[in-house]
């Protein structure tokens, strides 16, 4: 669980609004003006605040790894983009505190205009599978295997920080000779030959 | 239409009941999300919490603007002695 102010806000409002209505239920007084009052703040501000803030708290968290890791199909993504000694992509990039722990949102996130709304409706999409697709019951061997992105990883998550308009990178001969394929992505960064595979243990061998 | 009319006619009492009991469900449901933030307690809270919450308070507005009705006609409702169905719980 994280901490954070607003997760803090979240539960003092509906501590302090449940302590309201409760004591409305048990004492049952006369509904009078100053009682409605009270009601006003513990049926309507109070929980309002409550709402905003835990829905701010509950959408923050669900961009941290941990949350991602939550689902045991994720397990091996989790564990290697964790793993200090590991030299794959998504550890390297975990390890850097740009990323730290919100790497796998800010690899993965739609980075469009709409972009965040459409990244969580992707990721509605993934509970949708994982509870009514077959992935709950899937041992992790099997998950590892068999789940894939569901389009190519877009080239444009990587160049929001490595940008391909720098003399450095241009100096690269197959940057620039691949350099079309690089943009319409029929060329991965993240591929076998460019700068591997981010999650090189759900790969076959002979694709590595 | 039914269940709106049932609701039009109950009494201001017993719809606040109503809302201080969504409401703490639909607060239940958010503060457990906080705790336990997993996929299912978020998607919850932020749909059938949030559900709750709206329907506690439109249950409240409903009572208030019944209240104040029975008020302009006459009919004290509110008053806890004169409610039945609450003296009936004591």
């Amino acid at each position: 669980m994280h901490s954070s102010w607003l997760g803090n806000v979240a539960l003092l409002t509906a501590a302090a609004a449940a302590s309201i209505l409760i004591t409305f239920l048990v004492r049952r007084p006369a509904l009078g003006l100053t009682m409605k009052l009270w009601l006003l703040l513990g049926i309507g501000v109070l929980p309002a605040l409550s709402a905003v803030t835990s829905t701010v708290t509950g959408m923050e968290a669900t961009t941290h790894r941990e949350f991602c890791g939550s689902c045991h199909v994720m397990a091996g993504h989790f564990q290697d983009s964790s793993n200090p000694r590991s030299q794959s992509l998504a550890a390297r990039h975990s390890r850097n505190p740009f990323f730290g722990d919100r790497a796998c949102y800010v690899c993965h996130a739609d980075y469009g205009m709409y972009g965040y709304p459409v990244t969580k409706l992707g990721g509605l999409r993934h509970v949708y599978l994982y509870y009514f697709g077959g992935y709950w019951r899937m041992p992790l061997a099997e998950a590892e295997r068999k789940i894939r992105l569901v389009k190519p990883y877009d080239n444009l998550n990587c160049r929001q920080c490595h940008t391909t308009t720098a003399r450095v990178w241009r100096t690269v001969p197959d940057h620039e000779s691949l350099r079309a394929e690089l943009d319409s992505n029929r060329v991965s960064c993240a591929s076998a030959g460019c700068h591997g595979f981010a999650h090189p243990f759900n790969k076959r061998t002979s694709a590595l | 239409m039914k269940r709106i009319r049932q609701l039009l006619q109950g009494s201001p009492l017993k719809l606040t009941r109503a809302a201080c009991i969504f409401a703490l469900l639909g607060l239940a449901l958010m503060s457990y999300s906080i705790l336990d933030p997993r996929a299912i307690p978020v998607i919850v809270a932020m749909s059938v919490g949030h559900v709750f919450g709206i329907s506690a308070f439109l249950c409240y507005l409903l009572a208030i603007v019944l209240d104040m009705r029975a008020r302009a006609t006459g009919q004290s409702v509110s008053q806890a002695p004169t409610d039945t169905s609450h003296d009936s719980h004591r």
